[in-house]
C-alpha cells in the first residue's frame, strides 16, 4: 500500500470513528427517555397529575403534593436568585471594568461550578439551623438560589455584552441619562437571550435533589405553606424509586416521566425560539 | 454677568450633574447586588469553615488519609470517600473524554450544518436531563450491565458509576470543545488542505493543537461536575466506605456521605466531620473550575497574540 493510500484509509477510518463517538454520545439520550417513557406512561393519567399518595398497598394515588411543592419551592429560588443574578449581570456588562467587577466575575464563575450538594449544605447550615427556618420550603429557595445566580449572572452579561455600543451612543447622545439608556435600551434589546438564560437556569434547578435533600426533606400532603417542609418532584423520583414497593416504583418513573417532560420541553422550546449557543452550567 | 442666562456648557453640565444622581443611584444599587453575589460566595465559604471547625480542631490534616468512618466512636478519616470520588471521577474522564472529542470533531469537521445542528441539539437536551433521572436509569440499565459484565452478584459499583458519570459530563465537555474547534481560523484549515492534507490531518495537526488549551479546560470542567454530583452516584455506586480494589467493587464518595449521613448525626463530631468532607470537595471544585478559567483566558490571550 502506498503512502497515498494509506493517508486516504486512515482520513476514513477516522471519519467513520468520530461518527461512531458521536452515536455513542446521544445513545444515553434514547436510552434515559426511552426507559423513562416506556416505565412511566402507563402510570401517568389525570389521577396520577391532580391525585394526592395513596398508601403503598392502596392502588391508585398521585403526585400532585410534589407538583405543588415543586412550584413552591422553584419559585422561591427563582424569586431570590434571579434579580439578584440579573442586576449583578447588569452591573458587570455596563459598569464591569474596575478590580471589584474582576473579583466579582471570577467568583460568581467559580461559583458555578459549585457541587449542587455544597449549596444545600450551606443553606441546612445557614438557613435551615442558623435563622432558624427549619426544613422549609424558604430554605429550599435559598439553596437553589445559591446554584441560580452565577448562571443568570453570565448569562445576562454576555447577552448585554452583545449589544452593539451604538445602541448605548445613540441613546446617550439624545441626552438620555445612562441608567435609562441600560433600563429602556439596552436590557430591552438584550431581553431575549436574558430570559433565556433565566428560563433555563429555572429548568435546571427545578431538577435538581441533592439541595432538597438538605432543606427541604419531603411530605406526604399537599402543604401550600412554605415555612414547611414540602413533597418535590426530584426527591419523590429518589424516595419512591429506592422503595421497597413494586407500586411506589412504577409511580417513581411515572413522576419521572413528568420531570423530564417538562425540563426538556421548556429546554427545547427556549432553545429553537432563541436560536442561540446554549449556555451551559 | 448676574442675571444673564448662563451659558449652554453650565446648563448641559448641571442637567448632567443632576441626571448622574439618577446614574449614581443606578450604578450604586447595582453594585451593592453584585457586592450581595459575591457575599453569597464568602457566606458560603465562611458558614461551612465555621461548621466545620470541630472537625478540623480535633483531626487535623490527618482527616484525609484516615481510613476509618466511625461515628460511634467519633473517629473520623475521609480517605474512602476521597478515594471513590477520584476513583469514580477519573474514570468517568477516561470514557467520556475521547468520546466527546470524537463527537466534536464529527460535529464541526465532518458534518454539516444540517446535520450537526440537531444532533448538537440532542447533545445539549442531554445536559439537561436531571441528575436524579440519570441516578434511576443508572439503576435500571447500567447496574444490571456491570453485573453482567463483572464478576459481583452486585452492579453496584466504582464502575457502574463512573458509566453514568460519563454520560453526564459528556455534553459540558463536547459543547466546549465543539467551540473551541469552531474558534479555529478556517483560514488555518484551508492553508492546511491547501498543502494536500487529508481532513484527519487537517484535524490532527491543525485544529486539535490550535484548540489545545480549550480542551484541557473542558475536561478540567467535566472533572469537577464529577466530583461534585450526588444523586445519580449514590444510587449506583453501592456505597460502601472501602478503598475499592477493582472498578467492580462498591465504594463511597463524598457527596454521596454527605446526602446519606447529615440527617442524623451522632456525637459532636459527626456533622462537623460531614461539613469537612464537605469543605474538601468545595476546596478541588474550585480550584478546578478557577484553573480551567485561568487556561481559557490565557490561550485566548495567546490567540489574540498571535493574530496581532
Amino acid at each position: 500500500m502506498n503512502r497515498a493510500t494509506r493517508r486516504r484509509w486512515v482520513d476514513r477510518g477516522a471519519t467513520v470513528a468520530a461518527l461512531l463517538l458521536a452515536f455513542v454520545a446521544i445513545w444515553p439520550l434514547f436510552s434515559v427517555l426511552e426507559r423513562v417513557w416506556s416505565r412511566g406512561h402507563g402510570v401517568v393519567d389525570l389521577e396520577f397529575l391532580t391525585g394526592l399518595p395513596e398508601g403503598p398497598f392502596l392502588p391508585g394515588g398521585g403526585i400532585k403534593h410534589a407538583i405543588v411543592g415543586t412550584g413552591l419551592v422553584v419559585g422561591l429560588g427563582t424569586l431570590y436568585g434571579a434579580p439578584i443574578g440579573l442586576l449583578t449581570g447588569i452591573y458587570l456588562a455596563e459598569y464591569g471594568r474596575g478590580k471589584f467587577a474582576e473579583v466579582v466575575r471570577t467568583f460568581t464563575n467559580a461559583l458555578s461550578g459549585l457541587p449542587s450538594i455544597l449549596a444545600g449544605l450551606f443553606a441546612y447550615a445557614l438557613a435551615v439551623r442558623e435563622l432558624g427556618l427549619g426544613f422549609s420550603a424558604y430554605a429550599g429557595g435559598v439553596a437553589l438560589a445559591v446554584l441560580m445566580i452565577p448562571v443568570v449572572t453570565r448569562t445576562t452579561e454576555e447577552a448585554l455584552l452583545t449589544v452593539p455600543p451604538t445602541y448605548r451612543e445613540a441613546a446617550l447622545a439624545l441626552g438620555v441619562p445612562r441608567w435609562r439608556a441600560i433600563v429602556h435600551v439596552v436590557v430591552p434589546a438584550a431581553i431575549g437571550p436574558i430570559l433565556t438564560g433565566i428560563l433555563l437556569s429555572i429548568a435546571r434547578i427545578a431538577g435538581e435533589t441533592a439541595p432538597l435533600l438538605l432543606t427541604v426533606l419531603t411530605s406526604f400532603f399537599l402543604v401550600t405553606d412554605p415555612s414547611k417542609p414540602v413533597a418535590t418532584l426530584p426527591f419523590l423520583v429518589y424516595d419512591y424509586g429506592k422503595s421497597a414497593y413494586p407500586k411506589l416504583n412504577d409511580q417513581a418513573w411515572g413522576a419521572a416521566l413528568v420531570l423530564v417532560a417538562c425540563v426538556l420541553l421548556v429546554n427545547l422550546v427556549v432553545r429553537l425560539l432563541s436560536r442561540r449557543r446554549p449556555r451551559w452550567n | 454677568m448676574n442675571g444673564a442666562r448662563p451659558s449652554l456648557r453650565t446648563r448641559l453640565l448641571a442637567r448632567t450633574h443632576v441626571e448622574s444622581i439618577g446614574d449614581l443611584v443606578f450604578k450604586g444599587f447595582a453594585a451593592l447586588v453584585a457586592l450581595a453575589a459575591l457575599l453569597v460566595f464568602v457566606l458560603v465559604i465562611g458558614v461551612l469553615i465555621q461548621r466545620a471547625m470541630p472537625a478540623i480542631r480535633e483531626f487535623g490534616l490527618g482527616f484525609l488519609w484516615g481510613r476509618e468512618w466511625d461515628p460511634d466512636g467519633q473517629r473520623f478519616g475521609a480517605l474512602p470517600y476521597i478515594a471513590g470520588t477520584l476513583a469514580s471521577s477519573l474514570l468517568a474522564l477516561v470514557f467520556a473524554v475521547p468520546v466527546a472529542i470524537g463527537t466534536a470533531v464529527a460535529l464541526t469537521e465532518i458534518l454539516d450544518r444540517r446535520l450537526s445542528n440537531p444532533l448538537g441539539i440532542l447533545v445539549e437536551l442531554l445536559a439537561a436531563v436531571p441528575s436524579i433521572i440519570f441516578g434511576i436509569w443508572g439503576l435500571a440499565v447500567v447496574v444490571p450491565f456491570v453485573k453482567n459484565i463483572g464478576p459481583r452478584d452486585n452492579g453496584q459499583s466504582v464502575l457502574a458509576a463512573a458509566l453514568v458519570l460519563a454520560v453526564m459530563i459528556l455534553p459540558i465537555i463536547t459543547a466546549i470543545t465543539r467551540d473551541m474547534f469552531r474558534a479555529v481560523p478556517r483560514a488555518q484549515r484551508e492553508a492546511a488542505l491547501a498543502l494536500g492534507l487529508t481532513r484527519w490531518e487537517v484535524t490532527w495537526h491543525v485544529v486539535l493543537p490550535h484548540a489545545r488549551g480549550g480542551t484541557i479546560a473542558a475536561v478540567l470542567l467535566g472533572f469537577g461536575r464529577a466530583l461534585g454530583e450526588t444523586m445519580a452516584v449514590i444510587m449506583v455506586i453501592g456505597t460502601q466506605p472501602l478503598l475499592p480494589h477493582s472498578v467492580f467493587d462498591p465504594g463511597y464518595t463524598i457527596s454521596a456521605i454527605i446526602a446519606n449521613e447529615f440527617g442524623d448525626p451522632s456525637g459532636s463530631l459527626h456533622f462537623p466531620a460531614l461539613v469537612e468532607l464537605g469543605l474538601v470537595l468545595l476546596a478541588a471544585s474550585l480550584v478546578i473550575n478557577l484553573a480551567a478559567r485561568y487556561i481559557v483566558v490565557r490561550y485566548t490571550r495567546k490567540i489574540r497574540g498571535a493574530k496581532a
